[in-house]
Protein backbone atom coordinates (compact mmCIF):
# COMPACT_ATOMS: atom_id res chain seq x y z
CA UNK A 1 0.00 0.00 0.00
CA UNK A 2 2.94 2.30 0.84
CA UNK A 3 3.91 2.21 -2.90
CA UNK A 4 1.15 4.47 -3.58
CA UNK A 5 3.16 7.00 -2.35
CA UNK A 6 4.92 6.93 -4.95
CA UNK A 7 2.08 9.16 -6.47
CA UNK A 8 2.83 11.90 -4.15
CA UNK A 9 6.97 12.75 -4.70
CA UNK A 10 7.97 14.49 -1.23
CA UNK A 11 5.76 13.05 1.29
CA UNK A 12 7.45 10.87 3.52
CA UNK A 13 6.18 7.92 5.20
CA UNK A 14 4.91 7.44 8.45
CA UNK A 15 3.62 5.19 10.72
CA UNK A 16 1.34 5.42 13.25
CA UNK A 17 1.57 3.24 16.09
CA UNK A 18 -1.73 2.52 18.60
CA UNK A 19 -2.23 5.23 21.09
CA UNK A 20 -0.31 7.70 18.99
CA UNK A 21 -1.45 11.27 17.42
CA UNK A 22 0.51 14.10 15.67
CA UNK A 23 -0.14 17.02 13.97
CA UNK A 24 1.74 16.52 10.13
CA UNK A 25 2.88 20.24 8.97
CA UNK A 26 4.74 18.82 5.84
CA UNK A 27 3.26 16.13 3.51
CA UNK A 28 3.23 12.53 4.97
CA UNK A 29 1.99 9.65 4.22
CA UNK A 30 0.36 8.23 7.65
CA UNK A 31 -0.01 4.44 7.51
CA UNK A 32 -1.47 2.14 10.12
CA UNK A 33 -3.70 -0.73 10.50
CA UNK A 34 -7.16 -1.02 12.50
CA UNK A 35 -9.54 -3.21 13.92
CA UNK A 36 -11.48 -2.58 17.01
CA UNK A 37 -9.49 0.98 16.96
CA UNK A 38 -10.47 4.11 15.99
CA UNK A 39 -8.34 6.41 13.86
CA UNK A 40 -9.55 10.25 13.15
CA UNK A 41 -7.88 12.43 9.97
CA UNK A 42 -8.44 15.97 10.55
CA UNK A 43 -7.20 18.48 7.53
CA UNK A 44 -7.70 21.91 7.13
CA UNK A 45 -7.77 22.85 3.31
CA UNK A 46 -6.39 26.49 3.58
CA UNK A 47 -3.02 25.39 5.47
CA UNK A 48 -2.51 21.78 4.78
CA UNK A 49 -2.02 21.38 8.38
CA UNK A 50 -3.53 18.04 9.05
CA UNK A 51 -3.48 15.57 12.35
CA UNK A 52 -4.80 11.72 12.67
CA UNK A 53 -4.28 9.40 16.00
CA UNK A 54 -4.97 6.04 16.23
CA UNK A 55 -6.92 5.33 19.37
CA UNK A 56 -7.78 2.28 21.51
CA UNK A 57 -10.25 3.12 23.96
CA UNK A 58 -13.48 5.01 23.82
CA UNK A 59 -13.37 7.18 26.74
CA UNK A 60 -10.27 8.10 28.87
CA UNK A 61 -12.41 8.27 32.30
CA UNK A 62 -13.55 5.17 31.98
CA UNK A 63 -10.04 3.82 31.64
CA UNK A 64 -7.10 5.90 32.82
CA UNK A 65 -5.39 5.09 36.48
CA UNK A 66 -4.68 7.44 39.13
CA UNK A 67 -0.63 8.65 38.82
CA UNK A 68 -0.44 7.10 35.55
CA UNK A 69 0.48 9.45 32.84
CA UNK A 70 -0.61 8.03 29.09
CA UNK A 71 -0.70 9.43 26.02
CA UNK A 72 -4.31 11.04 25.64
CA UNK A 73 -3.93 9.37 22.06
CA UNK A 74 -5.06 5.85 23.52
CA UNK A 75 -8.84 7.37 23.61
CA UNK A 76 -10.89 8.41 21.30
CA UNK A 77 -12.60 11.27 23.24
CA UNK A 78 -9.19 12.65 24.65
CA UNK A 79 -7.44 12.18 21.72
CA UNK A 80 -9.73 14.25 19.75
CA UNK A 81 -9.33 17.04 22.46
CA UNK A 82 -5.71 16.79 21.92
CA UNK A 83 -5.46 17.31 18.47
CA UNK A 84 -7.95 20.37 18.19
CA UNK A 85 -6.03 21.82 20.95
CA UNK A 86 -2.32 21.13 19.06
CA UNK A 87 -3.76 22.60 15.73
CA UNK A 88 -5.19 25.77 17.30
CA UNK A 89 -2.02 26.38 18.72
CA UNK A 90 -1.04 26.46 15.08
CA UNK A 91 -3.50 28.88 14.12
CA UNK A 92 -5.82 26.01 12.56
CA UNK A 93 -9.94 26.70 12.83
CA UNK A 94 -11.34 23.81 14.53
CA UNK A 95 -14.51 24.57 12.14
CA UNK A 96 -12.54 24.71 8.83
CA UNK A 97 -11.69 20.92 9.37
CA UNK A 98 -12.36 18.19 7.04
CA UNK A 99 -13.20 15.18 9.18
CA UNK A 100 -13.24 11.04 8.51
CA UNK A 101 -13.09 8.58 11.24
CA UNK A 102 -12.42 4.98 10.15
CA UNK A 103 -12.01 1.91 12.11
CA UNK A 104 -13.88 0.27 14.75
CA UNK A 105 -14.78 -3.30 13.97
CA UNK A 106 -16.51 -5.78 15.98
CA UNK A 107 -14.67 -8.88 15.48
CA UNK A 108 -16.70 -10.84 18.44
CA UNK A 109 -19.60 -8.97 19.26
CA UNK A 110 -20.70 -8.30 15.48
CA UNK A 111 -23.94 -6.50 16.41
CA UNK A 112 -23.54 -5.95 19.88
CA UNK A 113 -21.78 -2.96 21.54
CA UNK A 114 -18.14 -4.10 21.20
CA UNK A 115 -15.82 -1.91 21.69
CA UNK A 116 -15.26 -1.02 18.28
CA UNK A 117 -18.86 0.71 18.43
CA UNK A 118 -17.84 1.87 21.53
CA UNK A 119 -15.32 3.64 19.77
CA UNK A 120 -16.95 4.68 16.83
CA UNK A 121 -20.14 6.31 19.21
CA UNK A 122 -16.94 8.38 21.22
CA UNK A 123 -15.64 9.74 17.98
CA UNK A 124 -18.95 10.63 16.83
CA UNK A 125 -20.18 12.28 20.02
CA UNK A 126 -16.76 13.75 20.76
CA UNK A 127 -16.55 15.48 17.14
CA UNK A 128 -20.01 16.72 17.60
CA UNK A 129 -19.54 18.51 21.07
CA UNK A 130 -16.66 20.54 18.91
CA UNK A 131 -19.28 20.89 16.34
CA UNK A 132 -17.13 19.76 13.56
CA UNK A 133 -18.96 17.17 10.58
CA UNK A 134 -18.06 13.93 9.99
CA UNK A 135 -17.47 14.41 5.89
CA UNK A 136 -16.93 10.82 5.58
CA UNK A 137 -16.67 7.75 7.70
CA UNK A 138 -15.84 3.62 6.96
CA UNK A 139 -16.50 2.02 10.31
CA UNK A 140 -17.90 -1.28 11.57
CA UNK A 141 -17.86 -4.33 10.30
CA UNK A 142 -16.19 -7.56 11.26
CA UNK A 143 -12.96 -6.69 8.91
CA UNK A 144 -9.88 -4.90 9.67
CA UNK A 145 -8.47 -1.87 7.36
CA UNK A 146 -5.19 -0.76 6.60
CA UNK A 147 -4.73 2.74 6.11
CA UNK A 148 -2.83 5.49 4.35
CA UNK A 149 -3.37 9.01 5.23
CA UNK A 150 -2.19 11.51 2.22
CA UNK A 151 -2.03 14.44 4.73
CA UNK A 152 -1.26 17.55 2.31
CA UNK A 153 -4.25 15.93 0.03
CA UNK A 154 -6.58 14.77 2.55
CA UNK A 155 -7.01 11.41 1.21
CA UNK A 156 -7.30 8.28 3.22
CA UNK A 157 -6.52 4.78 1.14
CA UNK A 158 -8.24 2.11 2.79
CA UNK A 159 -7.60 -1.67 2.48
CA UNK A 160 -10.01 -4.15 4.34
CA UNK A 161 -7.95 -6.86 5.91
CA UNK A 162 -9.44 -10.32 5.77
CA UNK A 163 -12.14 -11.63 3.61
CA UNK A 164 -15.70 -10.41 2.82
CA UNK A 165 -18.39 -10.69 5.77
CA UNK B 1 -18.49 -2.27 -16.00
CA UNK B 2 -19.75 -1.15 -13.23
CA UNK B 3 -23.25 -1.04 -12.10
CA UNK B 4 -24.79 1.87 -10.12
CA UNK B 5 -27.67 2.38 -8.36
CA UNK B 6 -28.20 6.27 -7.35
CA UNK B 7 -30.95 6.96 -5.11
CA UNK B 8 -31.91 10.75 -4.17
CA UNK B 9 -34.58 12.58 -4.53
CA UNK B 10 -33.11 15.71 -5.75
CA UNK B 11 -32.49 16.00 -9.53
CA UNK B 12 -29.36 17.89 -8.70
CA UNK B 13 -27.64 15.33 -6.47
CA UNK B 14 -28.70 12.59 -8.80
CA UNK B 15 -26.98 14.10 -11.88
CA UNK B 16 -23.82 15.12 -9.65
CA UNK B 17 -23.54 11.76 -8.92
CA UNK B 18 -24.19 10.27 -12.10
CA UNK B 19 -21.49 12.50 -13.63
CA UNK B 20 -19.05 11.12 -11.08
CA UNK B 21 -19.69 7.32 -11.55
CA UNK B 22 -21.01 7.37 -14.92
CA UNK B 23 -17.18 7.32 -15.64
CA UNK B 24 -16.93 3.89 -14.35
CA UNK B 25 -19.80 2.15 -15.52
CA UNK B 26 -23.23 2.20 -16.01
CA UNK B 27 -25.88 4.48 -13.31
CA UNK B 28 -29.77 3.82 -12.96
CA UNK B 29 -31.50 6.34 -10.92
CA UNK B 30 -34.54 6.13 -8.23
CA UNK B 31 -36.07 8.92 -7.07
CA UNK B 32 -37.16 7.18 -3.46
CA UNK B 33 -36.17 4.28 -1.98
CA UNK B 34 -39.84 2.63 -3.07
CA UNK B 35 -38.60 3.05 -6.72
CA UNK B 36 -34.91 1.71 -5.54
CA UNK B 37 -36.21 -1.75 -4.25
CA UNK B 38 -37.99 -1.89 -7.02
CA UNK B 39 -35.65 -1.52 -9.66
CA UNK B 40 -33.04 -4.05 -7.30
CA UNK B 41 -35.73 -6.64 -7.12
CA UNK B 42 -35.91 -6.87 -11.19
CA UNK B 43 -31.98 -6.58 -11.57
CA UNK B 44 -31.55 -9.45 -8.60
CA UNK B 45 -34.57 -11.45 -10.87
CA UNK B 46 -32.62 -11.31 -13.98
CA UNK B 47 -30.17 -12.21 -12.25
CA UNK B 48 -27.84 -9.95 -11.73
CA UNK B 49 -26.78 -7.09 -8.58
CA UNK B 50 -25.86 -3.47 -8.51
CA UNK B 51 -21.94 -2.93 -7.62
CA UNK B 52 -22.82 0.00 -5.31
CA UNK B 53 -25.73 1.95 -4.43
CA UNK B 54 -25.51 5.52 -3.48
CA UNK B 55 -28.55 5.79 -1.16
CA UNK B 56 -29.89 9.19 0.45
CA UNK B 57 -31.60 8.98 3.66
CA UNK B 58 -34.53 11.74 3.21
CA UNK B 59 -37.09 10.61 0.99
CA UNK B 60 -40.40 10.41 0.10
CA UNK B 61 -42.16 7.27 -0.06
CA UNK B 62 -39.86 5.09 1.43
CA UNK B 63 -36.50 6.89 3.35
CA UNK B 64 -33.01 5.71 2.99
CA UNK B 65 -32.91 3.14 5.96
CA UNK B 66 -35.97 1.86 4.78
CA UNK B 67 -34.90 1.26 1.51
CA UNK B 68 -31.25 -0.53 2.59
CA UNK B 69 -33.05 -2.73 5.01
CA UNK B 70 -35.24 -3.71 1.99
CA UNK B 71 -32.72 -4.26 -0.32
CA UNK B 72 -30.70 -6.37 2.09
CA UNK B 73 -34.02 -8.43 2.55
CA UNK B 74 -34.03 -8.94 -1.24
CA UNK B 75 -30.14 -10.11 -1.40
CA UNK B 76 -30.68 -12.37 1.31
CA UNK B 77 -34.01 -13.92 -0.24
CA UNK B 78 -31.82 -14.84 -3.63
CA UNK B 79 -29.03 -15.82 -1.45
CA UNK B 80 -26.10 -13.29 -2.43
CA UNK B 81 -22.81 -14.71 -1.25
CA UNK B 82 -21.15 -11.67 0.77
CA UNK B 83 -18.90 -10.65 -2.13
CA UNK B 84 -21.85 -10.29 -4.60
CA UNK B 85 -23.98 -8.08 -2.66
CA UNK B 86 -24.16 -4.37 -3.64
CA UNK B 87 -21.83 -2.04 -1.52
CA UNK B 88 -23.97 0.11 -0.02
CA UNK B 89 -22.84 4.37 0.72
CA UNK B 90 -24.99 6.56 1.93
CA UNK B 91 -24.53 10.24 0.77
CA UNK B 92 -26.63 12.43 2.82
CA UNK B 93 -26.68 16.11 5.07
CA UNK B 94 -27.76 14.78 7.64
CA UNK B 95 -24.78 14.92 9.65
CA UNK B 96 -25.50 13.99 13.39
CA UNK B 97 -24.10 11.42 15.34
CA UNK B 98 -26.91 9.02 15.85
CA UNK B 99 -27.59 9.09 11.88
CA UNK B 100 -23.54 8.08 11.13
CA UNK B 101 -23.94 5.59 14.23
CA UNK B 102 -27.39 3.95 12.42
CA UNK B 103 -25.76 4.29 8.67
CA UNK B 104 -22.87 1.79 9.73
CA UNK B 105 -24.60 -0.41 12.72
CA UNK B 106 -27.91 -1.00 11.83
CA UNK B 107 -27.73 0.11 7.88
CA UNK B 108 -24.08 -1.91 7.39
CA UNK B 109 -23.49 0.72 4.92
CA UNK B 110 -19.94 0.35 4.20
CA UNK B 111 -19.28 4.29 3.61
CA UNK B 112 -21.28 7.26 5.16
CA UNK B 113 -20.19 10.32 2.96
CA UNK B 114 -22.01 13.98 4.16
CA UNK B 115 -22.97 16.68 1.75
CA UNK B 116 -21.84 18.72 0.13
CA UNK B 117 -18.77 16.44 -0.98
CA UNK B 118 -16.31 16.84 -3.54
CA UNK B 119 -16.27 14.61 -6.37
CA UNK B 120 -12.78 12.91 -4.73
CA UNK B 121 -14.20 11.39 -2.37
CA UNK B 122 -16.38 9.47 -4.41
CA UNK B 123 -14.41 8.31 -6.54
CA UNK B 124 -11.71 7.42 -3.36
CA UNK B 125 -14.74 5.58 -2.32
CA UNK B 126 -14.44 3.07 -5.31
CA UNK B 127 -11.17 2.31 -4.36
CA UNK B 128 -11.34 1.88 -0.80
CA UNK B 129 -14.55 -0.82 -1.84
CA UNK B 130 -12.52 -2.73 -4.10
CA UNK B 131 -14.49 -1.63 -6.80
CA UNK B 132 -11.86 0.42 -9.06
CA UNK B 133 -8.11 -1.02 -8.83
CA UNK B 134 -5.98 0.33 -6.74
CA UNK B 135 -2.66 1.84 -8.59
CA UNK B 136 -0.39 -0.59 -6.37
CA UNK B 137 -2.26 -3.58 -6.26
CA UNK B 138 -0.59 -4.14 -2.98
CA UNK B 139 -1.44 -7.25 -0.56
CA UNK B 140 -2.24 -7.53 2.85
CA UNK B 141 0.39 -9.84 4.10
CA UNK B 142 1.90 -9.66 7.27
CA UNK B 143 -0.73 -7.16 8.64
CA UNK B 144 -1.66 -7.82 12.50
CA UNK B 145 -5.05 -5.48 13.32
CA UNK B 146 -5.04 -4.36 16.63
Amino acid sequence: MLRLLERYPGATPYHLSIGEGGIFEHPTGVHTVLGSCVAVTLHCPHTKIAAMFHALLPHQKDFQKPGIVESPYRYVDSGIDALIHELKKRGVNKHRLHCKVFGGANAMFFNQHGVGMRNVEAAVQTLAAHRIRISKSNVGGKRGRKLLFVTHTNEVFLKYVGKPE
Amino acid sequence: MLKFLIVDDSRSARAKLETILGKYGRCRMAEDGKQAVELMESALRAGHNYDLVAMDLEMPVLDGHAAIKEIRLLEDKHNLSPEDRAKMVVVTSRTDPQTVLRVHYDDHAQTYISKPYDSEEIEQTLVNLGLVEPPDGGDHEGVVAC
